[in-house]
């Protein structure tokens, strides 16, 4: 349905017709393995999550998504026989892709990154920490090419809907895919710098001996100090500044999960209201931008709050303050924010 | 010179061998009543129970692999212990040995055992991938890497070497998806997958136990067990774990995770769902009753006994499902951040059940030469 129809549309749950429309036309990526994957959702009224779901057509999907029009949507980044059995035992794991994760609020200096109203938990993004959380990931994609090998038609990036990024290793290596999370774990402090001895990266070398700067051709920590900058001087006065300045701030428990599920770029992010967006390597990593225009929402809302004592937020920036009985008139990126977060209903959509 | 399979007899399938010696494959009781073959087998476990580093070179190729292949069949109707100490002294035995073979061979070894090594050298450049590092005098010092390995690989290798940290894969030089290696470094990774190997053959061996006539080896199997509680002071007899669960719980063996989740909650501290899990599902497995349980659980600051009793009640799949949940991984463990200690087990219960066995042995040993019992239980 076009915003113009809609104009002037009042119903029960204006926010679910929305979530239907995008669905609708929606474009949703899968990866071509995706029957072999366990697909889980959250349901739209009770927010419970409901696992163990296998599609054999994208056309299935799209008709789960428009009926059901789920908060979170998800698929695995693991791979079973059996991806609908009821449980892990019986899935048959055939192996899992590599995934990290970056979230801006994990970033230094970046906070906490959410108020709770109502026991439930809303995101605040910046556009200044989505900015920092892009660099890591450039960062991220330079360790994953140069050093672990991957080319860039292997990896899926894209912007998880709320506030970072999601990086997807899609190899079909089965060495890669059957590697299990303890040893993962290597690759987390490979990526982060967590147990790094200096010693043992600087090369040893005769006393009168003068020793070269290290250089990108080598790999390793070596190649990525000289991709920064960085020299072995740096390293061994303050190996803690150069691991914060060379290190990418990963979430650990992302990358060593086996069973961990991937939300589905194109699906709408339950907490944000935004899509996830894949992102094409290099040009729309580069252009990408944190703000409204990332909503597929393009209408303006009369809403009313539904709060029990004023609230005050920040969406992309803005500041917003509700109370109770407030109505008010806002952009549908802002309606459906504070909608799929209980702050307000939307009454009608202009 | 000894042949690179009277060395490595692993890296030979023994079928492959016996077609080639034999034109056919003559069953395995008939290869163990030939006395060369089974005396280079019981040789092999003398020494290898002795912890000697050095371990009897046969006279062919034929008693070597054909002696090795029975000794596993051997040393698994002897103990398990006898297995990991065959495995780990093979393992030792390759970084004394391997080291001196030529470096284009070590390729082919690498295979062999699982591997997946690239030798970069070649004739005109044994050394490989080399970076300057330094200049003196003058010249140019390089610093050389001869092999490779695939990530995933080297990953594989070094699973049991990550607690030094020079085996991480921060602390190595790795480019494109590849770890590389200097000949020292590689000889010590692959005695891991040859301490693997010979573990993993060992298994596929345990199952053609059953086609050899008890009679054949029983005498070599009781001698070689007298060996191993002359070593050890008490032999492989296994405690099931009925007997352990039997002898009651003792906290003092629990797993550093468990204890610390356990201090945790007797401190009143606020538990999460996987650390609630985690523990009640092992204190349940490890034999413990509902009211054991529960009673730990009273040290929860929310604890409420109606819902406590339900839940635990749950796990013990005594309602609901009417199924027991198992307990946590090691591998679990460390992805939800629980794992405090690296103990060299698969799970928690593992750890708990070997160390419980541990004490009873020596509990048990002690009875034997007529000691008072020193359980304080």
């Amino acid at each position: 349905m076009s915003t113009m129809s809609r104009r002037g549309l009042k119903s029960k749950d204006l926010l679910r017709q929305l979530l239907r429309e995008y669905y609708t036309g929606a474009e949703l990526w899968l990866p071509n393995d995706y029957p072999m994957r366990e697909f889980a959702f959250q349901t739209y009224e009770s927010e419970v999550y409901v696992r163990h779901m296998a599609f054999q057509s994208a056309g299935a999907l799209r008709e789960y998504l428009t009926n059901e029009t789920p908060r979170q949507a998800y698929f695995s980044a693991a791979l079973y026989r059996d991806p609908a059995a009821d449980n892990m035992e019986d899935k048959g794991w055939l192996g899992s892709e590599l995934m990290f994760d970056i979230d801006s609020d994990h970033l230094p200096g970046c906070g906490e990154g959410s108020i709770t109203v109502n026991g439930r938990k809303i995101p605040i993004v910046r556009r200044e920490c989505m900015l920092k959380a892009k660099r890591e990931v450039i960062k991220l994609m330079d360790v994953i090419t140069d050093d672990l090998g991957f080319s860039r038609s292997d990896i899926l990036v894209y912007f998880s809907g709320n506030r970072g990024f999601h990086v997807v290793v899609m190899t079909k290596d089965p060495e890669w895919r059957t590697l299990p999370s303890h040893l993962r774990k290597e690759i987390v402090d490979y990526v982060t710098g967590k147990g790094l001895e200096p010693e043992t990266i600087v090369p040893r070398i005769p006393k009168r001996a003068r020793p070269l700067p290290p250089t990108k051709e080598i790999g390793g920590w070596r190649g990525r100090l000289a991709r920064l900058g960085l020299t072995y001087e740096d390293l061994l006065s303050d190996p803690q500044r150069v691991i914060n300045i060379a290190g990418v701030h990963i979430d650990e428990m992302v990358t060593q999960d086996v069973s961990r599920l991937v939300r589905i770029p194109g699906s709408i992010n339950g907490k944000s209201g935004l899509p996830a967006i894949k992102l094409t390597l290099p040009g729309d990593l580069d252009k990408f931008e944190y703000g409204p225009h990332l909503s597929p929402f393009r209408c303006d809302a009369i809403v009313s709050s539904q709060v029990d004592e004023r609230v005050k937020l920040e969406i992309m920036n803005e500041k917003y303050s509700l109370f109770p009985g407030l109505r008010m008139r806002v952009s549908c990126y802002v309606a459906v924010f504070m909608a799929l977060n209980r702050l307000v209903k939307i009454d009608r959509l202009i | 010179m000894p042949s690179l399979f009277v060395k490595y007899p692993y890296l030979i399938n023994l079928e492959t061998l016996l077609s080639r010696l034999y034109g056919s494959v003559p069953p395995l009781n008939t290869l163990i009543n030939i006395p060369r073959f089974k005396r280079h087998a019981v040789d092999l476990l003398k020494s290898a129970i002795k912890g000697k580093e050095n371990r009897p070179l046969a006279e062919s190729e034929e008693v070597a692999i054909i002696g090795f292949y029975l000794s596993l069949i051997i040393a698994n109707a002897t103990g398990r212990w006898v297995v990991n100490r065959l495995a780990d002294r093979e393992s030792k035995w390759f970084i004394t040995h391997a080291i001196t073979e030529e470096s284009a061979l070590l390729e082919k070894i690498g295979r062999a055992v699982g591997a997946k090594v690239e030798y970069l050298g070649s004739l005109g450049n044994p050394n490989g991938f080399c970076v300057n590092i330094a200049v003196f005098r003058g010249e140019m010092i390089k610093e050389c890497y001869p092999y490779r390995m695939p990530i995933p690989s080297y990953l594989r290798g070094i699973e049991a070497l990550r607690t030094q940290k020079r085996w991480m894969l921060v602390n190595r030089i790795v480019s494109r998806g590849y770890v590389y290696l200097n000949k020292r470094d590689l000889v010590r990774v692959l005695s891991e997958f040859v301490k693997k190997k010979i573990l993993e053959l060992a298994d596929n061996y345990s199952e053609h136990l059953n086609e050899i006539p008890e009679g054949l080896i029983k005498e070599d199997v009781e001698r070689l067990k007298e060996l191993v509680r002359n070593v050890r002071g008490f032999t492989e007899e296994r405690l099931s774990t009925e007997t352990i669960i039997k002898a009651g719980i003792r906290e003092e063996f629990f797993p550093p995770c468990i204890t610390n989740i356990m201090n945790s909650l007797l401190r009143g501290e606020h538990l999460s769902h996987a650390q609630r899990f985690a523990l009640a599902t092992f204190l349940l497995n490890a034999g413990a009753d509902i009211e054991y349980v529960l009673d730990i659980f009273r040290h929860a600051p929310d604890f409420n006994e109606k819902i406590a009793r339900y839940q635990i009640e749950h796990l013990a799949g005594l309602r609901g499902s009417r199924k027991k949940y198992s307990v946590y991984s090691c591998d679990k463990m460390k992805a939800l951040g629980m794992c405090v200690a690296e103990c060299g087990v698969r799970t928690p219960l593992q750890y708990y059940f070997r160390e419980y066995r541990k004490h009873l042995r020596k509990t048990r040993s002690f009875h034997d030469q007529g000691g008072a019992a020193l359980s304080g239980h």
